[in-house]
Order: C-alpha cells, then sequence, then structure tokens
C-alpha cells in the first residue's frame, strides 16, 4: 500500500497561502486540495527517482571486452570462442527482460547482424552479433531466468558463444570494435540525445 | 503540456478522488466495477491514470485481482461491456490501459513481493493452479493463512499457461504473476493430481482445514460421429496443450476447426502460425450465433483463417487410418433455443466434403468427475456435474468448497477469479466459525452513476488502443515511444466519467475522510447544478430555495463545489491544516 506522506505546516506561510486561495485561481478548497495532491504526489515521485539514479554506481564498462555500438560486448573464451552479452547500458534500458530469444545452436551469424532478440514487457530489442561465425552455446539458465541480463550483464547473463569463421577475419573484425574506452564515450554521446 | 491543460478542464472529475470510503450497506459501485466479477476498482485506477500514478494504478487492481498483466491481455472485459460512457460513443478502453499500467510496472525491473505474515495456522489446500485455485490463495495469504496449492501439470496456470496461445498471452507473463503469488508466501506443488496422489481424506490427515477444489473443464468434448479415432483427429484442448508443451507437433496442410467458440479460433490461428497451408473452421450455426468475440474473429481472419457457416460435420472420412476429409451436413436455422440462439436443424440431403489431413473438434470442455470424490457428484445427469452453492461455494461435504470452471462450466478468467475470492470469503468465515452468508459484499451491490443527461457531455473518441504487436526498437526509440503511450494512456483514462461517489482509490483515502460540503448559505442562488450534479443526492434546495447538504449521505466527493457558479459550496470538514499543508507545499517549488 502507498506510504502517505503528511506535511507539517509553517504558520508564517498560511497567510499567504490564504491570499492565492482570494486571487480566485481555484473555485473552491478542495479543487485546491485536488491540486495539490497531484503537485505533491509528483514532486514525491520525482525526489524519489533522483535519489535511486544517485544511489546507482556508475555504468559499468569492464576493461577486458570489446563492444559494439549496438550495445552488445565481445569476449574470448579460453576455447577460442567468442562470448556474447549486452552491455550494463543495454541493461538499463531493458529493466524488464522477459524472454531472451536467440538463434538455434548450429547457426551462422555475420557480424553486425541480428542473431537474437531480447523481449521485455513491452518492447523486442535486436540482438546483433559482434564477429561473424557460428553459434556454439546458448545459455540455458537464461530459459528460466532471464532478469540474469539484468543481474549480471557480464557474467551469467551472457547470451551465446560464436565459433569464429576463422582467425584471419576475427582479427579484423575484433580491431573494428569499440574499445572500453571508445565505448564510454558513445554511450556519453547517445545519453546526450537522449537526455535532448 | 497539453494534458496539463486536459486536467484542468476536468479537473472536476478528479475532485471526485476527494471522497470518503463509503460505509453505508449498500455498496454503490460504478457500472465498469458492479459488473466485473472480481469488482477490480476501475473507476480508481483509471483516476489514477489520469493523474500519470502507473504505479499506484496497478497496487489498485492487485488488492481486487491478482493477474493484472494476464486480463490486461485476454479478459474478455465485462467491464467495458458495462461502461457507461457507451452511452455516448464508446467504452473507456479499460482492458487496454490495465495492461499498460502493468506492463509498465514490469518494465522497469522485476517486480519480487515480499512474503505475507502468518496470523492464523489453519491450513488451506488448493487443488487446481487455474486463475480460481491461485486468486483463493492469493486471497487467502493476504488474510494470513498458510496455503498450498496443489497442481497435476508441471506447471502452474490452469489453461492460462496450456492453452491460451503464446501469441495472445505470453508464457512469461503467466509465469511472473504468478511467481508474484508465491513471493507472498503461497506454496504451490506441481505434479500432484488430486483423485489419486491425494485425496479428501488425506488432505484432512495432513492437518488441512479447508479444501477448494478448483480443477477447471481439462476434457475436450467429443464429436460423436463415426471416425473420431482416426489419427489426424485432436481435440482442440490437447491440441493447444501439446503446443504449449512444447511437443513437436505435424499439422496438416489442411486443418478443418469444428466449433464456433474461442477455443475454436485459437485452435485454428496456431495451425496456421505453425505451418498449415489451409485452416477452415467449421461452424454449425451461422456467424451472428459464434461465441467467439468478434474481434478474436477478425484477427483470425487476418491470419488467413477461413470460415464456412451452417455447416455440422456428420463423419470423418479416412484412408488408411488416416484423415481424409470430412463429411458435412449443411444446416438452417430454427427457432431460438434456450441459449437464446438460434437452433440449428441439418437439410437432408446436402452431404458434401472437405478435404482436409488433420480435424481439430472443439466444442467445448466438460469436467473430469472421475477425479472428484463421488459423494460430490450430482445425480441429475444432465445438470453440472457438481453441485455448489452459488453465493458460498459450499458442496455437500463440510469444509470443501469448489468454484470456477469445474461448478459453473468453461467460462473466463475473470469469473475464475471471482469465484477464487469467493471461496477466499466463504473458507475464511468457515474457519473463524462465522455465518457464510450473512452481509456478503457481493449480495450488496448496486451499480450507480451521476449522468443524469447525456447530451450535456461532450463526444470523444477512443484515444487509446494497445499495439497488436510488440513492436522491435532502438532504446532511443523506446523511450520516446513509451512517454508516447503514457500520455496516450492518460488521455483515454480521462474519458472515464468517474460513475461511482468514490474512487476508494489508495491516494485518497486519509486525505478524504471526513471531507464534507458546507453551503455558504449568503452565496447560494439557488441554481441547482449541486443537486443535480450530486451523485449520491446528498443535496436537495430547501424551503427558502437554498441548497442544503445532508451530512449522512454527503461522500465528500467535492463534485458539488466544483460545479457550483457562485462558488457557495466549499469542502470544509477536511481540516484546513492539512489543506493548507499541502498547498503550501506545491506552491513552495
Ligand atoms: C483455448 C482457450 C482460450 C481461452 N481464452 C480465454 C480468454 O481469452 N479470456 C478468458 O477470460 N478466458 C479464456 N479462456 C477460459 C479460461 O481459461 C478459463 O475459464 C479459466 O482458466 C478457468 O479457470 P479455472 O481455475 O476454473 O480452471 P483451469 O484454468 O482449467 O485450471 C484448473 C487447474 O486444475 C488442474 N487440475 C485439473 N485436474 C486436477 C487434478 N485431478 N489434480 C490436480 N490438479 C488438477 C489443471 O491442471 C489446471 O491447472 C480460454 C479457454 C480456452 C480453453
Ligand atoms: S465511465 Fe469510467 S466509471 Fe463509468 S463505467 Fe466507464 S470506466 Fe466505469
Ligand atoms: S453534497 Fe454530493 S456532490 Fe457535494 S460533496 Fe457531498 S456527495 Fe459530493
Amino acid at each position: 500500500m502507498s506510504e502517505w506522506k503528511t506535511v507539517s505546516i509553517r504558520q508564517e506561510l498560511i497567510k499567504e497561502i490564504e491570499k492565492i486561495l482570494r486571487t480566485g485561481r481555484y473555485r473552491s478548497i478542495s479543487e485546491f486540495v485536488s491540486e495539490a495532491i497531484r503537485l505533491r504526489l509528483e514532486e514525491l515521485m520525482r525526489a524519489e527517482g533522483i535519489s535511486t539514479a544517485k544511489r546507482e554506481e556508475l555504468l559499468a564498462i569492464p576493461e577486458q571486452l570489446l563492444y559494439t555500438p549496438k550495445h552488445t560486448w565481445a569476449q574470448i573464451t579460453p576455447e577460442g570462442n567468442i562470448r556474447v552479452g549486452v552491455s550494463d547500458y543495454a541493461q538499463r534500458h531493458l529493466r524488464g527482460v522477459a524472454n531472451v530469444m536467440t538463434e538455434p545452436v548450429g547457426k551462422e551469424v555475420a557480424k553486425m547482424e541480428p542473431f537474437g532478440v531480447v523481449e521485455t514487457w513491452m518492447f523486442m530489442f535486436d540482438l546483433y552479433s559482434p564477429v561473424s561465425g557460428k553459434i556454439v552455446k546458448v545459455n540455458e539458465k537464461l530459459k528460466d531466468k532471464p532478469y540474469l541480463v539484468n543481474e549480471d550483464p557480464y557474467g551469467e547473463g551472457w547470451i551465446v558463444e560464436i565459433k569464429p569463421k576463422n582467425s584471419l577475419t576475427l582479427e579484423e573484425e575484433l580491431k573494428s570494435l569499440l574499445s572500453p574506452r571508445e565505448y564510454n564515450k558513445w554511450v556519453s554521446k547517445l545519453e546526450g540525445r537522449l537526455r535532448e | 503540456m497539453d494534458d496539463l491543460i486536459y486536467w484542468v478542464e476536468h479537473s472536476n472529475m478528479l475532485l471526485r478522488r476527494v471522497g470518503s470510503r463509503l460505509t453505508e450497506k449498500a455498496r454503490k459501485l460504478p457500472p465498469c466495477r458492479a459488473a466485473c466479477p472480481a469488482h477490480v476498482n476501475v473507476q480508481a485506477y483509471v483516476a489514477l491514470i489520469q493523474r500519470g500514478m502507473f504505479k499506484e494504478a496497478v497496487e489498485v487492481i492487485r488488492r481486487d485481482l491478482p493477474f493484472p498483466a494476464i486480463c490486461g491481455r485476454v479478459c474478455f472485459s465485462p467491464c467495458e461491456d458495462a461502461c457507461a460512457r457507451v452511452n455516448l460513443d464508446q467504452a473507456v478502453a479499460v482492458r487496454a490501459l490495465k495492461r499498460l499500467v502493468a506492463d509498465i510496472e514490469r518494465e522497469q525491473g522485476r517486480v519480487v513481493a515480499q512474503p505475507l505474515p502468518k496470523k492464523y495456522n489453519e491450513k488451506v489446500a488448493i487443488i487446481g493452479a487455474g486463475p480460481a485455485g491461485l486468486t483463493a490463495a492469493y486471497e487467502l495469504a493476504k488474510l494470513g493463512y498458510p496455503v498450498t496449492v496443489f497442481e497435476r501439470m508441471a506447471e502452474p496456470g490452469g489453461m492460462m499457461r496450456y492453452c491460451i496461445p503464446d501469441f495472445r498471452l505470453e508464457k512469461f507473463v503467466v509465469a511472473n504473476e504468478i511467481a508474484y503469488i508465491e513471493d507472498l508466501g503461497v506454496e504451490i506443488k506441481t505434479g500432484v493430481e488430486f483423485g489419486k496422489d491425494i485425496t479428501v481424506e488425506s488432505l484432512r490427515k495432513d492437518g488441512y482445514k479447508a479444501i477448494f477444489i478448483a480443477i477447471g473443464t481439462q476434457l475436450g468434448m467429443k464429436l460423436n460421429v463415426p471416425g473420431e479415432d482416426l489419427e489426424g483427429v485432436i481435440n482442440a484442448v490437447d491440441f493447444l496443450r501439446a503446443v504449449a508443451l512444447g511437443k513437436k507437433i505435424a499439422v496438416g496442410e489442411r486443418v478443418a476447426v469444428i466449433g464456433g467458440g474461442n477455443t475454436a479460433i485459437d485452435a485454428a490461428r496456431t495451425a496456421k502460425k505453425l505451418g498449415a497451408k489451409e485452416v477452415m473452421i467449421l461452424y454449425r450455426r451461422s456467424r451472428e450465433e459464434m461465441p467467439a468475440l468478434p474481434h478474436e474473429v477478425e484477427l483470425a481472419e487476418k491470419d488467413g483463417v477461413k470460415f464456412y457457416f451452417l455447416v455440422a460435420p456428420k463423419q470423418i472420412i479416412g484412408e488408411n487410418g488416416r484423415v481424409k476429409a470430412v463429411e458435412c451436413l449443411r444446416m438452417r436455422l430454427g427457432e431460438p433455443d434456450e441459449t437464446g440462439r438460434r437452433r440449428p436443424i441439418p437439410i437432408a440431403f446436402s452431404e458434401h466434403q472437405y478435404e482436409v489431413d488433420m480435424v481439430i473438434p472443439a466444442l467445448g470442455q466438460v469436467v473430469e468427475t472421475s477425479v472428484l470424490p463421488p459423494e460430490l457428484l450430482s445425480k441429475d445427469k444432465r445438470g453440472p456435474p457438481l453441485q455448489v452453492d452459488p453465493l458460498t461455494l459450499e458442496t455437500d461435504i463440510s469444509g470443501v468448497f469448489a468454484g470456477g470452471d469445474v461448478a459453473t462450466g468453461p467460462a473466463s478468467i475473470i469469473e475464475a477469479v471471482g469465484a477464487g475470492k469467493r471461496a477466499a470469503v466463504s473458507i475464511h468465515r468457515y474457519l473463524r466459525g462465522e455465518d457464510l452468508r450473512k452481509d456478503r459484499d457481493e449480495e450488496r451491490i448496486e451499480e450507480t452513476t451521476w449522468v443524469k443527461d447525456w447530451r450535456l457531455l461532450e463526444k470523444k473518441e477512443r484515444r487509446y488502443e494497445p499495439p497488436v504487436e510488440k513492436p522491435h526498437l532502438s532504446f532511443e526509440e523506446a523511450k520516446a515511444y513509451l512517454e508516447k503511450l503514457k500520455s496516450q494512456a492518460r488521455f483515454e483514462a480521462f474519458r472515464c466519467l468517474g460513475c461511482g461517489p468514490c474512487a476508494e482509490c489508495l491516494a485518497g483515502m486519509e486525505l478524504c475522510e471526513g471531507d464534507k460540503a458546507v453551503v455558504d448559505e449568503g452565496k447560494c442562488v439557488g441554481c441547482n447544478v449541486c443537486a443535480i450534479i450530486c451523485p449520491v443526492g446528498a443535496i436537495k434546495k430547501n424551503e427558502r430555495g437554498v441548497a442544503q447538504v445532508n451530512e449522512e449521505l454527503c461522500k465528500g466527493c467535492g463534485l458539488c463545489a466544483a460545479r457550483c457558479p457562485e462558488r457557495a459550496i466549499s469542502m470544509q470538514k477536511l481540516s484546513n491544516e492539512q489543506i493548507l499543508a499541502m498547498v503550501l507545499t506545491a506552491l513552495e517549488r
């Protein structure tokens, strides 16, 4: 149940308020009340929003990974495969991950082509592959716990592993991905655009 | 900005929130809420949506219904059929709004509920984890009982999980809303069959003090024509269940679905989506008599499903044990039967065939009587198989209740939810040794709307329809799109007339108590506007031609104060300090 916060009154301002009441901007006290409740609640909500934003730590962009401008990351596994997931930045926009669907194991994918979708409660977001190759593993845990993408985007929330087509093109492809610093810059640019 | 202006225009409606809770015997409810079998407080959550308070809106829905997202998708929405606004233009898009607020809540992150404290120690057993059983469990958990739900299938949800196809109701939606109920402390045991693994006696022995049977109707009805056991004939519910279980099903090239209800439509659309080249629905009456919702029929047509009306199967023809064709008779419509629909009458010698390789009968479902204790089955073979008291849901065995589809026959999710709530009230009263019938809320409902003259109101068409398919978007687009949806939803919510006397919403509660209209007799000119507008008839002109408030009746909604042209009415009993304090903080910014 929602909690109602009572506000204590400041005596010295009562007169001011009464004056405003008299200007006739409101036709009755209750109209006043209603407006005030609304404003107050909006204020409370806004205040809540700000405090949670503050509590959140800074965006995580691990150093050892490479990124695509479409917010997927790539990591080379000991077996030489490329593990792919979505970045912390992406995860923050996908708070309500409800379902992760990818191409099946064995399917060929091309660099910067979609290999799956993240379904949230209201939207679908395409996932873009950082490299070309064949899907060799799909994170089965996401079937039951898609929210791992949110809780641990760089760890347990990985999405697929891709076996690169060949090492020559792989090198090229990895080179063209964004370094953590470049990715950070890219994200700040996007954020700026979002705020506008 | 626009919506702020709109808001100000309609501020009179908002004032309705400033109303005290109802205390009298009859519960005057707006038509939408009265029509809803679970009596979800539509007016309140719509009022909250007007103010952009989406989270609070979901909270209000959850007071009466544990499945906001599910019902926001697939409820048959009796509230919209009853909505007073249809007298003017169209019903408020209640279901769509519900879906939106529920989705927005989850879009912002996983919702995990806190376990509820147990106040009592009488254990309650619920059989069947469909909407009826789960709602009863939810309500009983809220009351403070330890509840265990026993479910035969591997996953809970009943028809919502296993029959309603994914494209109408995503599986994760069902799973999430059930997880919420489990979070509250309800235990769900799956893979346990009533009638085999457990019985009324065994549950009693295990210490369960009350039992609610909500096993639904799981068996598809038979066609009763020759050829029904050929390979390629599969009942609609079995077909949908197999698809939901992820079994590989070879759908035919040409599929005939027999029946005209929603199940037939769902089966046909599913077959089409699984790759059948041609899917036809054969129905023995005409389009007008189809029980399926017109909207669903349209969607099926869009998917390419063909409809043949006034035909009924006579036999299924096979070849080497497999379906090859259905032979049908043409029908004509005769006199209306007891359901009010016209009875189909076969036309002699009108046999004709449809070449198909799969036949899906979808004639409805029946109760699986074999699992029920024989004492509960009614002797009368023609009536419903299970006799329960419609108000209290008691059965012939004391302490055993039954409700949902099992008692009513195939109905709807929201009716099952209504039954679950009823069962919870009965079980609570039973366990506390109280009278099961006295003063039940369900008995006291009275429909009301304050609108007396529809000509005075302005027409406004619907402003919000939910997207049929989820859009593929980038983050930037999604953000903008979501904002657009939110503002559309607020506009739509403003179409609500706020029929009931008080929205009983969350935000209003503490502020409303004791707020009453007071007339300044010096200012009143006796125009009578207040008397007309008052939804509860609390204002009358007295012998001197001055408005007089009946304090007993006044709900403190503030409508009259907002409408009075002379500003002669104020809502004064709300403590001025409180009012001022709030105004103060608002102005401080
Ligand atoms: C194809 C289809 C589409 C539908 N579409 C809609 C729709 O769009 N909107 C709507 O409002 N309604 C719809 N309905 C109807 C709605 O699903 C049902 O009315 C509702 O689910 C009934 O709820 P219930 O709890 O009574 O039963 P059910 O949902 O049937 O749940 C009963 C539960 O009991 C379990 N059970 C059965 N026997 C046993 C046993 N012996 N032991 C233990 N557990 C057992 C079952 O496995 C099941 O989980 C649809 C139904 C079908 C078949
Ligand atoms: S106008 Fe609003 S309160 Fe009245 S019936 Fe429709 S939804 Fe309910
Ligand atoms: S007199 Fe009627 S309209 Fe006025 S506040 Fe009371 S209930 Fe509302």
